[in-house]
């Protein structure tokens, strides 16, 4: 219980817009541990981003509005905190990558000073030289730029985000994200935009760097294959709801949640049979502004039970580490 | 020529000028060239009623391809066959009557139909140009839409009435409207969710089955290429680097950048978190390619000869089809 | 061309909500029910005959009896500014209709075809955009000598060309579309092409700068009747009553002052009107 680094208890999140409001997150719990990676997985419109951006505050309030539920970090509940105690989290507490680096890298500055920046302020917090020290500063960047494979740190740190392609560019957000060795970093779909030879790459530099700083991760996608690749723990998500949780072996084991079994179904398997038809899911993902009442997958499962309309059902542990929310399983 | 022989493209080039053209090299950085060499020699066969799927990363030029073999381009150089005859160079008039034959899908479901036009037109619009019975093209409008299984009362509605999934299957009822031969498909599922897509993989299996048409299957999703496909070529920087029977191809690849462009594949099991094979640097840019071997400053395996000399294409049993100096022995 | 009802329902709320664009509106309205008014029932509509001559009657300030005063030949100012409505508004909306036609399909084409062509039509476009549109429309008037028929072509010729280069931005960016792509898969002819999906596509961003524009060309049709071209005496329009007041702007500021006014608020009306319009386009308004 102690060894958590970050706990979501009970959020819920709605978005009030014209067209209606929307359940973005519905009494989500989730806890992350010390040098551990979670991988958070579900389709578009799951709530998995939602999460990420109100646990770093960067939730758009309005319209997004916060019914329930707190985040406990470092002892204290981060939906509390004002805009500032939040910029002082940042960085060298939580720290986040997203799926186009392009948007989230300044375009008016170099690699080299935005990495400086992120250095100069962990060395502030840390009280290590107030970061004045401009040599120790810059021998830090090109260190980090070495460590994320940037070709020839010297000159790298000179040039501008658009001066480099998209595995480079997410190299550079890796190392800002991971400078300022903060204790969890939110990766939002980093490498769904990437070619999928870039992506391997950028999935192993991410393993070893994680380790080497000691970072717990919350590693979001849609792709379950890279969760797999990259995750100790996996949680997956519908319509803002945690359907299943289990350690990364144990979930592609044995899948408990209909939703998780679907989901893995879907795929088309490498020692499949070819053309075969694959399982489907009858129905779609539904609008978030209109959720079906009870258990949201309900009109989409196959073993639908009279209770499932009408009774929401909570995430419980069925084996150790293994959570549930499914009244197949609570029974 | 075998009778099977549906489309055969005899060393297609080509290249588009851009002058200034800013591009990204291997080592990820910044420069700029005059002509991108999109397709640069491709040699391929599509038979009748098979399924072809090419496989590339960015920059590997298979959009452009797919737009070759479609006519919306002409190429710079080559041959284009259609069932045994030329038409490489044949007038807009000529082509437009056999155009019924090819048809795409296209990647994105959301900007691939008109968002002014409803669906019955959207579909009744290939039909229209070859066809000028009004009532004839309202038939098999109503026909093609409950076969992709839509009903037909939604046939008035416009895209932004219907999911993702839903304009995934009107942009199928367009490509099949005319009855065509071949279809080539863009990345059909790549925007859609994994329960869509699965859906709409096997829509596509069953039409082919009944239309006993050709797929020309393009993605970048090797699974999902491998599913729906016989054959399969690996497309690097403009040419086709790696020809074979799917699954022959995929167990044994016989080209250093297939074998890393398989490994690289994220496999949904935890418990495969094997070393990947060695691919350095970033994909690179079509303007302007390595001498030799284009792949040769990443390759591991590469030699003074593959930086000289262009590989020219071996073929093993099967009809398994290497470009390489080194083909891997497995 | 098929425009859905869950977009003229958000449209019309973002209006609703902006009390500028409903004064726009409402001041639209008028002005086109009044000029419908005019030509349906003549000068029977209005408490005075604007012709009608009566030196007695001269220089009468606004009142009750004459809502806007009299001029210097004794006719209510009131009736000639309603009886003048129509003439502006088939000037003000046949300049900007001819001018979408003309531009919508000449830019289309332009920017859909690209090359050669859309070359030339950008240095023609040029050129008139160079010259200022109001000493074109002079210089134009001059030349063709009086008359509202005139005033409107004159005014034409430099104002088609600003919807050419808003078609042919729309077919710029259009033409990169997959279902464009789609169309010539299909076989579609060019300009097929260009009427079914290029032009429909684009509409909205004209139809609002349209609206926005019919006041200035308003505006600008009362420029040249103030100069003599245009409609001429004992005809009533706007701008020609504001030139004739001028020399007695001191002592009967309502004969030049009032029918000014006139001008400005229809042409302010049609403005906000277009501004409300510009705002429904703009997705963060539509939230």
């Amino acid at each position: 219980m102690t060894d958590h680094i970050i706990q979501v208890n009970e959020l819920s999140v709605v978005f009030e817009t014209l067209q209606g409001r929307y359940s973005a997150l519905d009494k989500v719990d989730l806890a992350i541990n010390k040098s551990e990676v979670v991988g958070l997985v579900g389709e578009s419109g799951c709530g998995k981003s939602t999460l990420a951006l109100a646990i770093m505050g960067l939730l758009p309030r309005p319209p997004a509005k916060v019914l329930s539920g707190c985040i406990m970090f470092n002892g204290t509940n981060l939906l509390t905190y004002t805009e500032k105690e939040m910029e002082k989290v940042r960085g060298t507490g939580i720290s986040m990558i997203f799926q186009e680096p392009l948007t989230s890298l300044n375009p008016l500055f170099t690699i080299g000073d935005q990495l400086s920046e992120t250095i100069r302020i962990k060395m502030q917090r840390q009280n290590e030289h107030d970061g004045r020290d401009e040599k120790k500063v810059r021998a830090e960047v090109v260190e980090w730029l070495k460590r994320v494979d940037l070709a020839d740190p010297e000159s790298a740190m000179e040039r501008y985000p658009h001066e480099w392609s998209g595995g480079m560019r997410q190299r550079v957000m890796i190392a800002m994200a991971l400078a300022a060795k903060p204790s969890l970093m939110l990766a939002d779909e980093p490498t769904s935009a990437l070619d999928v030879t870039t992506q391997a790459q950028i999935l192993t530099l991410v393993k070893s760097l994680v380790r080497e700083v000691k970072a717990s991760v919350l590693f979001i996608s849609h792709d379950l294959a890279v969760v797999a690749q990259i995750a100790d723990r996996v949680a997956v998500m519908y319509a803002g709801m945690v359907m299943e949780e289990a350690p990364v072996n144990e979930i592609f084991e044995n899948p408990l949640h209909p939703y998780t079994q679907s989901l893995m179904g879907a795929f088309p398997k490498e020692t499949g049979v070819r053309k075969a038809r694959l399982e489907t899911i009858p129905g779609s993902v539904p609008n978030l502004a209109r959720i079906p009442p009870g258990c949201p997958f309900h009109p989409r499962c196959k073993f639908v039970k009279d209770q499932c309309s009408t009774a929401r059902p909570g995430l419980r542990e069925t084996s150790p580490g293994h959570k549930v929310a499914c009244v197949m399983y609570t029974q | 020529m075998s009778n099977s022989e549906l489309l055969r493209l005899e060393n297609i080039v080509r290249y588009f000028s851009a002058k200034g053209a800013m591009f990204y090299s291997e080592s990820g950085v910044l420069e700029t060239g005059s002509t991108i060499h999109a397709v640069d020699g491709v040699d391929l066969n599509i038979d009748r009623n098979s399924s072809l799927g090419i496989v590339g990363e960015s920059g590997c030029g298979k959009t452009t391809l797919a737009r070759t073999i479609l006519m919306l381009i002409k190429p710079t150089s080559g041959k284009l066959y259609f069932e045994g005859r030329e038409i490489t160079n044949l007038s807009y008039g000529e082509l437009a009557k056999i155009r019924p034959n090819f048809q795409m899908i296209f990647q994105d479901p959301f900007s691939s139909l008109d968002p002014r036009m409803r669906a019955k037109a959207i579909i009744a619009e290939p039909l229209s140009v070859v066809i000028k019975d009004r009532e004839k093209i309202g038939e098999r409008v109503r026909e093609v839409f409950e076969q992709v299984g839509l009903s037909v009362d939604q046939l008035n509605r416009f895209p932004n009435e219907f999911s993702g999934g839903q304009r995934q299957r009107i942009a199928i009822a367009r490509a099949l409207a005319t009855k065509p031969k071949l279809v080539i498909l863009d990345e059909p599922t790549s925007a859609l969710d994994a329960s869509t897509q699965a859906q709409i993989l096997n829509l596509l299996l069953d039409i082919q089955e009944e239309y006993e048409v050709s797929y020309v299957f393009i993605s970048h999703n090797v699974s999902v290429v491998r599913h729906m496909s016989d054959r399969i070529a690996v497309m690097y920087l403009g040419k086709i680097v790696e020809e074979g029977p799917v699954d022959e191809l995929l167990r044994r690849p016989k080209h250093p950048y297939t074998a890393a462009l398989i490994s690289s594949i994220p496999k949904p099991n935890p418990k495969a978190r094997g070393a990947m094979v060695e691919i350095r640097g970033e994909t690179p840019s079509p303007v302007n390619p390595p001498s030799g071997c284009r792949y040769h400053p990443r390759c591991p395996f590469a030699t003074e000869l593959c930086s000289q000399t262009e590989p020219p294409p071996q073929e093993f049993e099967n009809h398994h089809i290497v470009a390489c100096h080194y083909p891997l022995n497995r | 061309m098929s425009i859905d009802r869950k977009e003229i329902a958000l449209t019309l709320d973002v209006l609703r909500r902006d009390r500028l664009a409903i004064g726009g509106i409402g001041v639209v309205v008028l002005f086109i029910l009044t000029s419908f008014a005019v030509l349906i029932f003549g000068n029977s509509l209005v408490p005075y005959d604007p012709t009608v001559v009566n030196i007695s009657a001269a220089f009468q300030a606004p009142s009750l009896q004459h809502l806007f005063g009299t001029d210097n030949l004794g006719r209510d100012i009131f009736s000639r500014c309603v009886v003048a409505a129509p003439i502006d508004a088939e000037i003000g909306f046949s300049i900007v209709l001819v001018s979408v036609l003309i531009g919508g399909i000449v830019g289309s084409w332009a920017g859909y075809v690209g090359g050669r062509v859309d070359e030339i039509l950008m240095r023609i476009t040029d050129i008139f955009i160079a010259v200022p549109t109001l000493v074109l429309a002079v210089a134009v008037g001059v030349a063709l000598g009086p008359g509202i028929e005139h005033v409107i072509e004159a005014n034409l010729v430099g104002w088609w060309p600003v919807y050419a280069r808003l078609a042919r931005a729309g077919a710029l960016s259009l033409k990169e579309s997959q279902f464009i792509e789609a169309a010539k898969v299909a076989g579609l002819a060019r300009f097929k092409i260009i009427i079914k999906h290029i032009i429909p596509n684009n509409i909205s961003p004209i139809l609002v700068y349209a609206t926005l524009d019919i006041g200035n060309a308003i505006l600008y049709a009362s420029v040249l009747s103030y100069l003599g071209m245009g409609a001429q005496p004992p005809q009533a329009e706007w701008g020609r009553m504001v030139f004739d007041g001028q020399v007695y702007l001191t002592n009967a500021w309502w004969m030049s002052i009032l029918p000014g006014l006139v001008i400005f608020t229809v042409a302010l009306g049609f403005n906000l009107f277009g501004d409300g319009l510009r705002d429904t386009l703009d997705p963060r308004y539509r939230k």
